[in-house]
């Protein structure tokens, strides 16, 4: 171990650096990310030039491919279909998620009485139940729903408990020398102290029901993106699947991203760690 | 996962959300959840009971059938099929996750090469790939080992790479106060600091390993206890296939509370 540990001698002695090497420095880590995926981009393209056309296609083709797709109206069907079962198997895992998980941190009864489900399920492998949903809830955007909402659920309401049972003990007890009501102690205190956990569940839940999703589609394998991934690794097509990995890779990104800036906004007081 | 630990009346000073509302005992908890899982198990039997497709099969009938797998060996059979593919693919996911994770933390360049793509891999549902690891790999072993491998592989990798990064600053510099040369400062210091981090990493890349061997066998090629399922699915034992989706979801619990028990006892200062 020849280079020293960043972060130790070299950087905390508190030597000077010349003001160029500081510039390339910001430069560097400015540009380091979209350098490191055009790179990236470029060996794609390379090792798909030079490497069998039916295990690899290069980028150009993949965006060729991509650019097919969308103009048959192929992906835009097949992302809808996805979409619409991610939002309202979402929705319903939100609501029912807040609602159970702040029940379960401000009540001890309720939490114990629901807890059991909920550790067991959180921890299990959630594909699992899929074909016990497929049998019991159909095929249809019901059943891909009711699999967003199982992966969604569990996230959302740990967190939400997690949320509400961490309300600094200090501020309660301050909000009960004013003699605030109860309901008041909660919508001024618990509920606001709660935020950042809560926004991180859902944040967590939205990219878990991405994940249901797709893992719906691909077993049933009917509709959607997932049902695509699935054709298209049957028949071998490399630059198809990679044209629709490239789209669900951009979905999750964009949704597990987007989240985060709407919650950074909503909560530039606090941070905290989620539970996973 | 339990927040709180221990008896609630060691804490009755502090007004909790919880202890806001009502006032309880310890005994309570328990009786509560055996009251639920009674409730729970007696719903269930009626609902089977007045299910005119006959599709939803009874908690008894569950039972037995999970007891008759249990005894005839198939269940134990198709886990040890399973495990093959979980503890190659895990234990890869493990070596390379800790490697470029550390590689990372020491080499900057090298962080900023991979990490983009860490974080896309971690964002995106793993599933995703099985299509493209099929079409590389094939139906067999090494593809399933390929599925776990990618499941667990960018979550050990991460936390690796933030828990050696996190280290407090201060205590490397207390360490260079004390003349350790590099070798030790990693050893003694940073390697010791980062353990949390790193072991919480392997306790989630665990389940998601899990995960991952489960969704290679009912995607990919059923064998093991995937295949097994997917069998009951396919011939509508819905007995049996409740039974065999039982013990993956009670081996999943064992699984997570192991390796709670590894992590506590690796990181016993925490």
């Amino acid at each position: 171990m020849t280079e020293s540990i960043p972060g130790t001698h070299t950087q905390t002695a508190g030597g000077t650096t010349p003001p160029q090497v500081k510039r390339s420095k910001a430069l560097l880590d400015r540009f380091s990310t979209p350098l490191a995926l055009v790179v990236g981009v470029i060996i794609w393209e390379v090792l798909g030039r030079i490497s069998h056309a039916v295990f690899f296609a290069p980028f150009s083709e993949a965006v060729l491919a991509l650019w097919r797709l969308a103009m048959s109206g192929e992906l835009t069907d097949a992302a809808t279909t996805s979409l619409q079962s991610l939002l309202i198997g979402f929705t319903v895992a939100a609501v029912l998620g807040l609602s159970i998980g702040i029940a379960m941190g401000l009540s001890d009864t309720v939490r114990h009485t629901l807890d059991v489900y909920i550790n067991t399920l959180m921890a299990a492998p959630l594909i699992a139940l899929i074909p016990i949903i497929a049998i019991f809830v159909g095929l249809d955007v019901a059943g891909r729903a009711a699999i967003v909402f199982l992966f969604s659920f569990f996230v959302i309401t740990v967190n939400a408990e997690a949320g509400v049972k961490t309300t600094d003990p200090d501020l309660i007890e301050m909000a009960q020398s004013f003699c605030l009501s109860r309901r008041r102690i909660f919508l001024a205190v618990i509920l606001p102290g709660a935020m950042p956990a809560i926004l991180a569940g859902v944040r967590l839940g939205l990219v878990q029901g991405v994940k249901g999703m797709v893992t719906a589609e691909i077993f049933m394998a009917i509709t959607g993106l997932g049902a695509l991934l699935d054709y298209y690794g049957s028949q071998f097509k490399a630059a198809e699947l990679f044209a629709v990995l490239l789209v669900v890779v951009g979905i999750s990104m964009l949704v597990s991203s987007g989240f985060m800036l709407l919650s950074r906004r909503l909560t530039r007081w606090q941070t905290g760690i989620a539970l996973e | 996962m339990e927040v709180t630990v221990g008896p609630e009346a060691v804490v009755a000073a502090a007004p909790t959300p919880s202890r806001l509302f009502a006032r309880r005992s310890p005994w309570r908890s328990w009786l509560i959840r055996i009251l639920s899982l009674s409730v729970f198990f007696v719903l269930w039997e009626l609902a089977a009971r007045l299910d005119r497709t006959l599709l939803l099969p009874s908690p008894s009938r569950v039972v037995v059938a999970l007891w008759d797998i249990l005894i005839n060996g198939e269940l134990i059979r198709a886990f040890a099929v399973s495990v093959q593919e979980l503890a190659i693919g895990f234990g890869l996911g493990i070596v390379a996750g800790l490697l470029i994770g550390l590689l990372m933390a020491l080499f900057r360049p090298l962080e900023r090469a991979i990490s983009p793509y860490l974080y896309i891999v971690l964002s995106v549902p793993a599933i995703a790939f099985i299509p493209l690891l099929v079409i590389w790999l094939g139906l067999g072993l090494p593809s399933r080992v390929a599925v776990v491998f990618i499941f667990s592989f960018p979550i050990i990798a991460v936390n690796a790479f933030t828990g050696i990064r996190g280290v407090d600053p201060q205590l490397v510099e207390m360490g260079e106060a004390f003349c350790l040369g590099q070798r030790q400062l990693f050893w003694k210091i940073i390697l010791p600091g980062a353990i949390p981090l790193i072991m919480a990493g392997v306790r989630l890349g665990a389940g998601r390993a899990f995960i991952g061997m489960v969704a290679s066998e009912i995607l990919l090629v059923s064998v093991g206890i995937g295949g097994l399922i997917q069998y009951y699915n396919a011939t509508f034992k819905t007995a049996y296939l409740f039974a065999a989706v039982l013990a993956v979801l009670l081996v999943a619990v064992a699984l997570t509370q192991l390796m709670r028990v590894v992590e506590a006892r690796l990181s016993p200062w925490r």
